[in-house]
C-alpha cells in the first residue's frame, strides 16, 4: 500500500512538473473565436470602406424585404403560391406578422449600420471620409424613405421614440441635402437630388418637390439609380426570384402582364439591377403638381415627355416559357395567352394586346420602364380627374415592381408589437400598431381579383384602383399634392 | 510514461499458480453471457463468453471469493479455494426483476451498487442489444428506456430523431442525450449542422444526417442511461438531457472463439398511412437487406480481446434508396499485475445514405407530388385512384425518372477510441484515468442537373448552365480525458464510497461548403464550373470541471449521496465564473429493516426502497455565443462589414433543478416489480435566442432570461406470470406522464422552435403555454358555409405528449427459445398535416370541412384561415418488434460450430394511430445546428421501413 502511494505521489509528481513545462504549447481549454471582434475590426486598415460596402448591403437588404412585401399589399401583384406572406394581398397587415417586423427590422439595421458608419468607423479610419460619409449618408437617407413612405412609424434610433412617416421623410431631407454638398460626382450628387424630389412629394411639399424635380431634369433628363446585386455572394434581387421563376410566386395583375418581368431570370448568378430612383418620377411629380393646379395643358405636355422617356427605355427579350400563369400550382389561373382580351374594370371595354403568349417564343418586356399609355389616350385627357386617372396609371406602370405602390394607395404597415414589447418608449396601445388602410380600398383579396372567361378569351378585373384613387383623390392618405 | 513504468513495477509481482475455469448458467440450464466475474478486493475480472464459460489465470493460491453479477440476475458471490493448477466452478444465477446489485457507473465517477443510489438508471444489456433488429443507436433505445421518448423523424436512412426525457429542458439546445462510448463524449449531434444540405426547403429539415444513426452497434456489452437531474450532476454543464454511455466488449480471457452472423431480409413500406394506394407502387418497393458480421474474441492470462467487423447493404424500401455501412471495432483488456488494468477500444465506421427531397422544398418532391395532390401543377390528376392506364403509365414513368436524376448523398466516415486506465492503490482506493477521441467525417453532395431540372419542369428544354453541385464537409473532433479516484470505507455501520475527479472536453467542429453553379450534366467535381463559391463554420468548445461525491451508507440500508461539480466552459461570459452543480439525495432500503422483515415475509416483498434527492444539471450555450463579433460577406467581390453578434459578457448555462422521490418494489417471490418516481423541475437562466428590439436592426442574441417547468412521473412495472420450468414469461410496461410549461421568456416576444411562417402555423415558445405548442389561425362557419370569425395565432395543440411508454413481453421456452415483443405508445400531442391540408388545397376529396364550407368560398381563399381543421391527435400504440430466437441443440449445429442460433424479427409490425398520418415523422426539425425541436408537422415525410430479417449466427 505505502509502496503504491509513493509510487502514485511520485508519477503525479512527475506529471505535474512535465504539465507545467508543456502547458504553453498544449492547452486543450484554448479557444479561439475565428470571427473578428468589433475592437479588432475598428482598428483594421480600410474599415471605413468594408463598413461603406456592409452598408450597401444592408440597404440592398431593406429594397428586398420592403419589395417582397409592399408589392403583394398592393393590386401589382398576387402571390400566387406559398412560400411568401400570405396575408398582406388581403390586405392584412398584423402588428405581429413576422414580415412586418423583419421588413422594419431590415430598415432598421440600414439605418443603425449607417449611423454606426457615420459615429464611429469613419471617425477611426479617415481615409476618403468625405465620400464615405455622403454615402453612408444616402443609404441612411433612403432607410429614412422607406420608412417613411411604408410605415406609420418607426424610432429613427435604436429604442428610441416613435417617429411618425413624415419624420422620417423630413430626416432623409436633412442626409440628402448634407449628402449632395458632400458629393464631388455630379451622378451621386443626382441621385441625392431624385431621393430629395422623392422624400418632398410623399410629403405633400409640392413647391421643393418641383424644385427638385426640374433641377434633376435639367442635370441628367435620362437620370437612372439602380440597386446592384451580387449574384455569387448575395444579396441577389429577390423580388426577381419571385417573378421569374418556374413557379412564379408573384402573379402580375392582369392589365399589366405584357409589363411583366421586369427582372429577367437571364443566366445562372446574374442578377437584374432594380430602378430606385429614375427621371420618370421627375416628370411624374411636375404632372401631378400642374394638376394640383388645374394646369391640364402643362399636366398632358409632361405626360407627354414622359412617355418619350419611357419609350427611349430599353426592352428586352426574356425567355419566359416555364411561366404557365398559376398552370404549375399557383391558386389562382391567369390568362397565359395573347388572345385574352382585359377590361380594367366591369363594364368598360375589354382591350386586346395586354397579355403575351410566353409559351413558343421569348417575348419582349421593359425592364425599367413600361406603360400601356399612349399618346393618343394623353392627348384626350378632358378633365382634371381625367389626368389624375392617366397619372396615376402611368405611375403604377412606370413604377412597377419598384415598392412604390403600396404608399401610392395610401397604405401604411403598422409598427410591429415586438418593438413595444421591447422598447420602454413604445406604448403598447400606441396608435401606430395599427395599420393604416384606407376604408375606400377593397378588402378581401379584391385588389388582385379579376374574373376570367376560358371560352370568351375575357378578363374582367373586378376593381380598378387607379379610378378609386381619383374619386378618393381628397383623402389626406393619398395623392400628396392638395394644392 | 511514468504512469506504465509504475504498474510495470507492480505487474512484476502479480503472477499466481492457480487458474480458474468456470461455467455460468441462469436455472433453465442455459449458458449466461456477459457475466462479469470478479475476485473481490481486486482489478481481476473475467466475463462470460457465448457459452457461459470465464476462465481467470494467475491467481493466488487460497481462499478467494468470487462476486458474479450479470444485469437481470441476482449478483452472487462464492467463496472457493484454490490450489496450484487448474480449478473449477460452476454458477447458477437466479433472475430478479429488480436487480439493484448492479454495479452502475456512469453520473457516479466510479462503480456503485445501484441500490445505494437515489436516482433511477436503466441498463440495457448486450443480449437486448443484440437481439434487436435494429442498425442505429436511438432506433435502439426506442421501446427500450421506459422514460424516454424516441421518435425517428423520416424514414429515410440516417436521419435525425426527436429524443425526449422528462419534458423539453431548453429552448435553444437540443433534448438530444449526451453520449459516451467507454468514457468518450461522442458527436451527437441529431440536427442540421450549420452547413449542410437542406433539401426540405425554408422550413427546418426533417431529413438532416444524425451522428447518433452511425455510433456502431456491434460488439457493445452494455449501455447505461441516466436521467437528467441529480443523476447527471457530475457532468456538470454538459448533461441536463441526460447521458447516455455505451460499454464495448473487451472480450474475456479463454480460447480464441469465433462467431459469425448473417442476416437477411426485406424491408417495406407502412402502407397504412399512405392517402392513396398507389403511392406504395410509385416511391417505395419490398428491398432487401442483408448483413454479415464476424467476430473473434480470446485472450490469455491478464489479457483479453475482441475484435467484430460488419458489413451491410440495404436496397431500402424506398426507390433509389440503397445505403450501406461498414464498421470494425476491437476492444482489449489487460492486466497490469494485481492492481492495475488497462481498457481501450477503437472503432471505424463508415455508412453512406442517399437523400430525397421532402418537405417544403418546393418544385419537385416525391410524396408532395403524391400524396399532397402536387402533381397537379405538372398536369397530372392528382386523383391517383381515377387514372386510367395511360395516365398512370405516364405518371410513374415522370415520378421514376425523378427519382432516379435525383442525386443527393450522405458520406460518413467515423474513428473512435478509448483508452481507460485503473489502479487499485490499496482495497480501498482506485485510481482510473480514461482518455480518447472521436472523429467524425461527413460529407454531403447534392448534384442537380439540368436533365433533372428541365425534366421536373424548372427549366425549359435545352438549359444548359443551371446544373448545381453543393457540397457540405463537416470534421467533428471531440477529445476527452477524465482521471479520479473512488475511495471505499466503512466505519462501524457507516460504509462510505467517495469520488473525486476531474473531466476536460473538447470539441473542434469545422465545416465547409463548396458550391457550384453552371455545372455540365455528368461532373460529379466543381472544378472548372461557371461559378463556384465556398464557405466555412467552426465551432469550437473546451469545457473542465472537477467533482466530487461521497456515497454514505448507514446499517446498509440507508444511503445519503452528496455530490458537487464545478465547471467552466469556454461558451460561457467573460464575467461569468465557475459554475458550481450541486447534488444531494437519500435511498433508504426499507425491506432490509428488522421489524419489517417480521412483519412482511420476503415471499410477499422481497424489496422495497424509498429514494429522494435534489439535484442540478447544466446545459452550456452555444460555442462563440458570449462573443460580440462584426459580419463579414462579399459585396461585388469586395469586402463588406456589418454588425455580428451583439455578443452577451454574462452568458451562462441553462440551469435544471429537479427535485424526484419514488420508490422501488419488488414482490410476490420476486415476480413483480414496481417502481415510480414522480419529478419536478424548472430550468432557470433558459437560453434564448432572443430576437433583438426591432429598432435595433441586430440579429437575435442568446440571453439567459428565460424559465421552463417540467413535472411529470414515471412509473414502470414488470411481472412474471409464468416462471415454471421450461416456461418464463416477462411483461413490463412504463406509464409516464408530463406537464410541461414555459414559465417566463424574460419580455422575449413570442418565437417559433419549428413550422413555417406565423400566418400558416408554427411551433412556438410564448410565456405561459407548453414550449413549442402549435400556433395558426381558426375559422368558424355558419350553417351556409360563410365566414363568421377567423382569429389568428391560436392555440391549435402541442407536439409533446402528456403521457406516453413502453411495453414488452418476453416469452422464454426451455434453455434455447425465446420470443419477445416490445411496443411503445403516447396520447395527448398534437400535429399538423400539410400534406392532408394540401389535398385540400389541391381540390381532392376532403373531410376536414363541411361540403357547404367548400362549395360557399374558394378552397385557395379559406385555406390558410383552416388551420385548426388540420391539426390532428397524434395518439398512438406502435408495436416496434417481434422476434423469435432460437439456440440450436447441438445435435443441429454445423459440423465444426460450437454454438448455433437462428433469429427473426420483424420491426414495426404493427401500429394503431389517432392520426390520418405516421404521428412519428416529422418535417421539423432545429432552427440551427444543436438547436431545439419539438416537433409538430407531418409534411411530405418518409415514415420508417417495416422489416422482416431473419439471422443465423455460428459459433466456433
Amino acid at each position: 500500500m505505502y509502496s503504491a502511494l509513493r509510487h502514485l505521489v511520485y508519477t503525479a509528481a512527475c506529471a505535474t512538473l512535465l504539465l507545467s513545462l508543456g502547458c504553453d504549447q498544449f492547452d486543450p481549454t484554448g479557444v479561439q473565436n475565428p470571427n473578428v471582434t468589433t475592437d479588432a475590426f475598428l482598428r483594421s486598415p480600410d474599415a471605413a470602406r468594408t463598413w461603406v460596402r456592409g452598408t450597401e448591403r444592408a440597404y440592398l437588404q431593406a429594397i428586398n424585404a420592403v419589395m417582397d412585401n409592399v408589392e403583394i399589399a398592393s393590386d401589382n401583384y398576387f402571390n400566387n403560391y406559398t412560400t411568401q406572406n400570405k396575408v398582406f394581398d388581403i390586405p392584412r397587415f398584423d402588428n405581429q406578422d413576422l414580415d412586418v417586423r423583419s421588413t422594419f427590422t431590415a430598415i432598421a439595421r440600414l439605418r443603425e449600420s449607417a449611423t454606426y458608419g457615420l459615429d464611429k468607423v469613419i471617425v477611426s479610419d479617415t481615409v476618403n471620409r468625405v465620400r464615405n460619409e455622403a454615402d453612408l449618408l444616402f443609404y441612411r437617407a433612403m432607410g429614412s424613405i422607406f420608412a417613411g413612405e411604408n410605415f406609420t412609424a418607426m424610432p429613427a434610433v435604436a429604442l428610441g421614440p416613435l417617429v411618425d412617416g413624415p419624420g422620417h421623410l423630413r430626416l432623409a431631407i436633412a442626409d440628402l441635402r448634407r449628402a449632395r454638398s458632400l458629393y464631388a460626382d455630379a451622378a451621386l450628387r443626382n441621385a441625392c437630388t431624385a431621393a430629395l424630389a422623392r422624400a418632398h412629394y410623399r410629403l405633400g411639399e409640392r413647391s421643393s418637390a418641383v424644385t427638385e424635380a426640374t433641377a434633376l431634369l435639367a442635370a441628367a433628363p435620362a437620370f437612372l439609380r439602380t440597386a446592384v446585386f451580387d449574384g455569387v455572394s448575395g444579396p441577389g434581387n429577390s423580388f426577381q426570384a419571385l417573378i421569374s421563376t418556374a413557379n412564379n410566386n408573384y402573379q402580375v395583375l392582369p392589365r399589366m402582364e405584357l409589363l411583366d418581368p421586369k427582372y429577367p431570370n437571364r443566366a445562372a448568378q446574374a442578377q437584374s439591377p432594380l430602378s430606385v430612383l429614375k427621371a420618370e418620377e421627375s416628370h411624374l411629380i411636375l404632372a401631378e403638381s400642374a394638376l394640383a393646379t388645374s394646369n391640364l395643358s402643362e399636366a398632358k405636355s409632361r405626360l407627354l415627355q414622359l412617355l418619350t422617356l419611357v419609350q427611349q427605355r430599353p426592352t428586352e427579350l426574356v425567355d419566359t416559357r416555364n411561366q404557365r400563369r398559376g398552370r404549375n400550382g399557383g391558386l389562382v389561373l391567369y390568362p397565359d395567352s395573347s388572345d385574352y382580351r382585359v377590361a380594367f374594370r366591369p363594364g368598360s371595354e375589354f382591350r386586346a394586346g395586354l397579355i403575351l403568349y410566353r409559351l413558343n417564343a421569348p417575348v419582349r418586356v421593359p425592364t425599367i420602364s413600361g406603360t400601356t399609355v399612349t399618346a393618343d389616350r394623353i392627348n384626350a385627357i378632358a378633365t382634371d380627374n381625367d389626368g389624375y386617372y392617366v397619372l396615376y396609371l402611368m405611375r403604377q406602370e412606370i413604377f412597377l415592381a419598384e415598392g412604390r405602390r403600396m404608399s401610392d394607395l395610401g397604405m401604411r404597415f403598422p409598427a410591429p408589437l415586438a418593438e413595444a414589447q421591447s422598447n420602454s418608449n413604445v406604448g403598447g396601445s400606441d396608435n401606430a400598431l395599427t395599420a393604416v388602410i384606407p376604408s375606400f380600398l377593397p378588402g378581401e383579396t379584391g385588389m388582385d381579383a379579376f374574373v376570367m372567361n376560358t371560352s370568351a378569351r375575357t378578363v374582367e378585373i373586378r376593381h380598378d384602383l387607379n379610378a378609386i384613387l381619383v374619386a378618393n383623390r381628397t383623402s389626406p392618405l393619398i395623392m400628396p399634392f392638395k394644392n | 510514461m511514468i504512469l506504465s513504468a509504475t504498474f510495470g513495477a507492480t505487474a512484476l509481482q502479480a503472477q499466481g499458480p492457480a487458474t480458474l475455469n468456470g461455467q455460468v448458467r441462469d436455472e433453465s440450464g442455459a449458458p449466461v453471457a456477459s457475466a462479469q466475474v470478479r475476485i473481490a478486493g481486486s482489478t481481476r475480472v473475467a466475463q462470460s463468453d457465448d457459452r457461459g464459460q470465464f476462465v481467470l489465470t494467475g491467481l493466488p493460491v487460497g481462499s478467494t471469493t468470487l462476486d458474479i453479477r450479470r444485469i437481470g440476475f441476482a449478483p452472487r458471490q462464492i467463496q472457493q479455494t484454490l490450489s496450484a493448477g487448474p480449478n473449477s466452478v460452476a454458477v447458477t444465477l437466479s433472475r430478479s426483476a429488480l436487480s439493484l446489485e448492479n454495479v452502475i457507473v456512469t453520473g457516479q465517477g466510479g462503480e456503485i451498487e445501484q441500490r445505494r443510489l437515489s436516482t433511477t438508471i436503466d441498463v440495457i444489456t448486450r443480449e437486448q442489444i443484440e437481439g434487436a433488429p435494429v442498425t442505429r443507436l436511438d432506433q435502439l433505445l426506442q421501446a427500450k428506456l421506459p422514460s424516454a421518448q424516441i421518435r425517428m423523424m423520416s424514414g429515410q436512412a440516417g436521419t435525425g430523431s426527436l429524443i425526449r426525457t422528462r419534458g423539453i429542458n431548453s429552448v435553444s439546445t437540443n433534448s438530444t442525450p449526451v453520449i459516451y462510448v467507454d468514457g468518450v463524449r461522442v458527436d451527437n449531434l441529431n440536427t442540421p449542422a450549420t452547413l449542410s444540405m437542406n433539401l426540405g426547403g425554408n422550413s427546418h429539415q426533417g431529413n438532416a444526417t444524425s451522428a447518433i444513426a452511425d455510433l456502431p452497434l456491434d460488439n457493445i456489452e452494455r449501455i447505461e442511461y441516466v436521467p437528467g437531474g441529480a443523476a447527471t450532476t457530475l457532468y456538470g454543464s454538459d448533461a441536463a438531457n441526460g447521458v447516455i454511455q455505451i460499454f464495448t466488449r473487451k472480450g474475456s480471457a479463454g480460447p480464441t472463439r469465433f462467431s459469425m452472423s448473417a442476416q437477411v431480409g426485406t424491408e417495406t413500406p407502412q402502407t397504412q398511412w399512405h392517402h392513396f394506394e398507389r403511392t406504395k407502387d410509385l416511391l417505395y418497393r419490398n428491398g432487401t437487406t442483408q448483413q454479415y458480421s464476424g467476430s473473434m474474441e480470446g485472450g490469455s492470462g491478464g489479457f483479453s480481446f475482441s475484435v467484430s467487423g460488419s458489413a451491410r447493404g440495404s436496397e431500402s424500401h424506398r426507390v433509389e434508396g440503397e445505403n450501406s455501412a461498414l464498421a470494425f471495432r476491437t476492444g482489449v483488456g489487460a492486466e497490469m499485475g494485481t492492481r492495475g488494468r488497462y481498457t481501450g477500444s477503437l472503432s471505424y465506421n463508415q455508412d453512406f445514405y442517399p437523400r430525397f427531397r421532402n418537405g417544403n422544398s418546393g418544385g419537385y418532391n416525391s410524396l408532395w407530388f403524391v400524396e399532397g395532390g402536387r402533381s397537379n401543377a405538372f398536369g397530372f390528376n392528382p386523383d391517383l385512384g381515377l387514372l386510367g392506364d395511360s395516365a398512370w403509365n405516364a405518371l410513374q414513368a415522370f415520378v421514376a425518372r425523378a427519382e432516379a436524376l435525383q442525386d443527393n448523398s450522405v458520406r460518413v466516415r467515423r474513428f473512435t477510441t478509448s483508452h481507460g486506465v485503473s489502479f487499485q492503490a490499496s482495497d480501498a482506493l482506485l485510481f482510473k484515468a480514461n482518455v480518447g477521441l472521436d472523429q467524425r467525417l461527413s460529407t454531403e453532395r447534392s448534384i442537380t442537373t439540368n436533365e433533372y431540372l428541365i425534366h421536373v419542369r424548372s427549366f425549359p428544354a435545352g438549359t444548359s448552365d443551371r446544373g448545381t453541385i453543393q457540397n457540405f464537409q463537416r470534421t467533428y473532433a471531440g477529445l476527452t480525458a477524465e482521471l479520479n479516484a473512488q475511495h471505499t470505507a466503512s466505519l462501524g455501520p457507516m460504509s462510505f464510497i467517495s469520488v473525486l475527479g476531474g473531466q476536460l472536453f473538447r470539441n473542434d467542429d469545422e465545416q465547409v461548403a463548396y458550391t457550384a453553379t453552371n455545372v455540365r450534366d455528368g461532373a460529379e467535381t466543381i472544378t472548372g464550373a461557371g461559378v463556384t463559391a465556398g464557405a466555412d463554420a467552426t465551432l469550437r468548445v473546451a469545457n473542465y470541471g472537477l467533482y466530487g461525491q461521497t456515497n454514505i451508507g448507514f446499517f446498509d440500508r440507508y444511503f445519503v449521496e452528496v455530490g458537487v461539480r464545478a465547471d467552466q466552459n469556454t461558451a460561457f461570459g467573460t464575467t461569468v465564473g465557475a459554475q458550481y452543480y450541486p447534488k444531494l439525495g437519500l435511498a433508504y432500503d426499507l425491506s432490509s429493516e428488522s421489524w419489517f422483515r417480521k412483519s412482511i415475509p420476503t415471499a410477499w416483498v422481497s424489496q422495497l426502497r424509498l429514494r429522494g434527492n435534489y439535484g442540478v444539471a447544466g446545459n452550456f450555450p452555444r460555442p462563440f455565443a458570449n462573443d460580440e463579433t462584426i459580419a463579414f460577406n462579399s459585396l461585388g467581390g469586395a469586402l463588406a462589414a456589418t454588425f455580428g453578434q451583439p455578443g452577451n459578457n454574462e452568458l451562462r448555462p441553462e440551469r435544471t433543478r429537479t427535485f424526484e422521490g419514488g420508490f422501488d418494489l419488488s414482490f410476490a417471490g420476486e415476480r413483480a416489480t414496481i417502481s415510480a418516481t414522480i419529478y419536478n423541475s424548472l430550468t432557470s437562466d433558459a437560453l434564448l435566442n432572443a430576437p433583438s428590439p426591432p429598432s435595433t436592426g441586430a440579429p437575435a442574441q442568446l440571453r439567459n432570461v428565460g424559465e421552463i417547468s417540467n413535472e411529470g412521473s414515471e412509473v414502470r412495472a414488470s411481472v412474471v406470470p409464468i416462471a415454471m420450468s421450461g416456461a418464463r414469461l416477462t411483461l413490463s410496461a412504463s406509464y409516464n406522464t408530463l406537464r410541461n410549461r414555459m414559465v417566463n421568456t424574460g419580455g422575449t416576444p413570442v418565437f417559433n422552435l419549428g413550422g413555417l411562417s406565423e400566418r400558416t402555423i408554427q411551433a412556438v415558445v410564448e410565456a405561459g403555454q407548453p414550449v413549442g405548442y402549435l400556433r395558426g389561425a381558426r375559422t368558424t362557419f355558419d350553417e351556409q358555409g360563410k365566414r363568421v370569425q377567423t382569429e389568428f395565432l391560436q392555440y391549435l395543440g402541442k407536439p409533446h405528449p402528456d403521457k406516453f411508454g413502453t411495453m414488452s413481453a418476453q416469452l422464454q421456452l426451455g434453455s434455447r427459445l425465446t420470443l419477445g415483443a416490445n411496443a411503445d405508445y403516447q396520447f395527448g400531442a398534437s400535429s399538423h398535416s400539410f400534406d392532408r391540408h394540401f389535398r385540400f388545397l389541391y381540390g381532392l376529396p376532403q373531410d376536414a370541412l363541411p361540403e357547404v364550407v367548400v362549395t360557399a368560398n374558394q378552397r385557395s381563399a379559406i385555406w390558410l384561415d383552416v388551420f385548426d381543421r388540420f391539426v390532428e391527435k397524434t395518439d398512438y400504440v406502435k408495436m416496434r418488434t417481434l422476434s423469435a430466437d432460437y439456440r440450436l441443440p447441438e445435435s443441429l449445429v454445423p459440423r465444426g460450430a460450437s454454438s448455433a442460433r437462428i433469429a427473426f424479427a420483424i420491426t414495426n409490425p404493427w401500429a394503431w394511430s389517432a392520426s390520418s398520418f405516421d404521428p412519428e415523422v416529422d418535417l421539423s426539425g432545429a432552427i440551427g445546428q444543436g438547436s431545439a425541436a419539438v416537433g409538430g408537422f407531418n409534411y411530405s415525410t418518409d415514415s420508417s421501413a417495416r422489416s422482416f430479417l431473419l439471422t443465423l449466427s455460428l459459433g466456433f
